[in-house]
This record gives C-alpha cells, structure tokens and sequence, in this order.
C-alpha cells in the first residue's frame, strides 16, 4: 500500500458517508414508493457503500491488481449463479 | 550396475509476490468468504423471489435496531481503519484505544443482535418456524459467528498492545482490519436483504 497516498485519505468524510447512505436507505423504505424503485435504490446505495468501505478502508485502490483479480473472480461466479437461476424464477 | 550421480536437493527459491503473503492470505480467505456469503445470498434471493408471501415475515423485523446495528458496525469499521492508520504513522500504542473502540463495537453488535434474537423466541418464531426465518437465522447466525471470530483476533492484538508486544506483529492489525471491514460489507448487504427489501 503508498502509505502517502494512503495517510491522504480522510476516513471521516467516508464515514459520514457510509452513515448518510445508510440511513438515507431506512428512510427510503419508509417512503409511499413503489416497491421496485425503492429496493432498486436502496442495493444502489448499499453497493455504493461497499465500495466506499472496499476502496477506501480496505486500500483496494493502492493495492496490486492481484488482490482485485483475486476478490471479481468469486464474485463473477456469484453473478453467473444469480443468471443461471433468474430464467427459473421469471418463466416459472 | 549403474550407480546414478549424487545429486543437490533442489531447493526452490522463494517466490516473488507483489503482496505480502500474510496479506495475500488473508485475501484469499476472503475470497472463499465472499463464495460462502454470495451462495447463502443467491439461495435466499431466489427462494424470496418464489415466495412473495415472506414480505410478512420480514415486516416482523424490527427496522430500528437492525438500523442502529448497521451504525454501530460501520462505526467500527472506521474505528479499525483508524488503528491500521496508526499503525502505519508508527504510533502503536495509539492504535491500542482504536483496536478497543472496534471491540466494543463488535460486543454490542453481538449484544444487540443476541436481544434481537430473544425477542423472536420469545414470541414463538424460531428457525423452522418457515423458510424466511430459517434464511434469517442462517445469514445472521453465520454472520454474527464471523463478528465473534473478528472481536477474539482484535482481543488478541489489543491485549498485545497492551503489555507493549504490538510492535512486532503491528502489520497483523491490517489484516485484522480486513477482515474486519469484510464482515462490514456482508452486513451492509444483508441488512437491505433482510429488513428493507
């Protein structure tokens, strides 16, 4: 990890952001929307916070492009998993 | 009779890694993590998909204290990546108040979550009460044993730093920290999962 880069990062400012997102999605939910938009929204801000903790608390962004290689390949499994499995659900 | 020459062991010669290989390790293990937690979560997705009538179950959450552990836990998060910051100016023994705040965090997201649970049994829902609360106590019984495993590793090095031995082992709190963020991210999803959606 660049530790110059690394001691840059002003970690309080992500932590405000990772609590506004996450109380801005209870408050969402709480909303008279339709139930689609709102759960849409509500995974948006929830994978906006974890890459806000992944790139900033984790140093993913100083680290070797090993490290990210390492961490997509399951999570490609993960994606091909849920589209392998969807055509089940929609045409049941 | 031919006598084969002597030969030298072969000694292979250390591998070159970019990352440290505690670090790649622990990103290895992650990994793996990310393969238990995604398939327990597509299961669920799929299952939830199928059974729409689950919304009610899921309407029995109570929003407010899963809310204040997500606070409580994303709070810790920082709380860890302030005593790896520590760590990393060379200021060990400021990383020790740090490495306390995560374990206090992490005791009263289990406290929280162990008085969140009570409630359930006592109004009669437990695991095999229906397919939403078997997921339920699944992804938040196996999550909840992950943040046990992260407060015994942060006990570990605080109590390290607090007879001074932390200097040695002080690149153990960055994977520690990692680990601990981890368990931060399954949480962020699983809580929408399970108490928004």
């Amino acid at each position: 990890m660049d530790r110059a880069l690394a001691h840059s990062t002003n970690y309080r400012l992500v932590l405000y952001w990772l609590l506004g997102l996450a109380i801005g999605s209870v408050l969402l939910s709480q909303l008279p929307l339709p139930h689609t938009f709102t759960v849409v929204l509500i995974f948006v801000a929830a994978t906006v916070k974890a890459w806000l903790v992944v790139w900033y608390f984790m140093h993913l962004r100083f680290e070797h492009m090993l490290i990210p290689a390492l961490i997509l390949t399951p999570m490609l499994a993960f994606a091909i998993l849920l589209l392998v499995l969807y055509p089940d659900i929609a045409w049941r | 009779m031919q006598h084969s020459p002597v030969t030298q062991p072969v000694v292979a010669p250390p591998m070159a890694s970019p990352v440290p290989s505690g670090k790649l390790g622990m990103w290895w293990f992650l990994s793996s993590e990310i393969v238990t937690f995604g398939g327990l979560i597509s299961c669920y997705l799929v299952a939830r998909l199928l059974h729409p009538s689950w919304a009610d179950s899921s309407q029995q959450l109570n929003v407010l204290v899963a809310t204040l552990n997500t606070i409580v836990l994303l709070v810790s998060s920082w709380t860890i990546v302030m005593a790896h910051d520590a760590v990393e100016h060379g200021d060990v023994q400021q990383a020790k108040p740090w490495l306390g705040y995560t374990i206090l965090g992490g005791l009263l997201f289990l406290l929280i979550k162990s008085a969140e649970w009570s409630g359930k049994f006592e109004h009669g829902i437990l695991p095999w009460s229906n397919g939403f609360w078997s997921f339920y106590f699944a992804m938040t019984g196996l999550h909840a044993l992950h943040v046990l495993g992260g407060v015994v590793i942060n006990v570990a090095l605080w109590i390290a730093a607090v007879r001074g031995r932390l200097q040695p082992i002080a690149h153990r709190v960055e994977y520690a920290g990692l680990y601990w963020h981890f368990v931060d991210v399954v949480w962020i999803f699983l809580f929408p999962l399970l108490y928004l959606a």
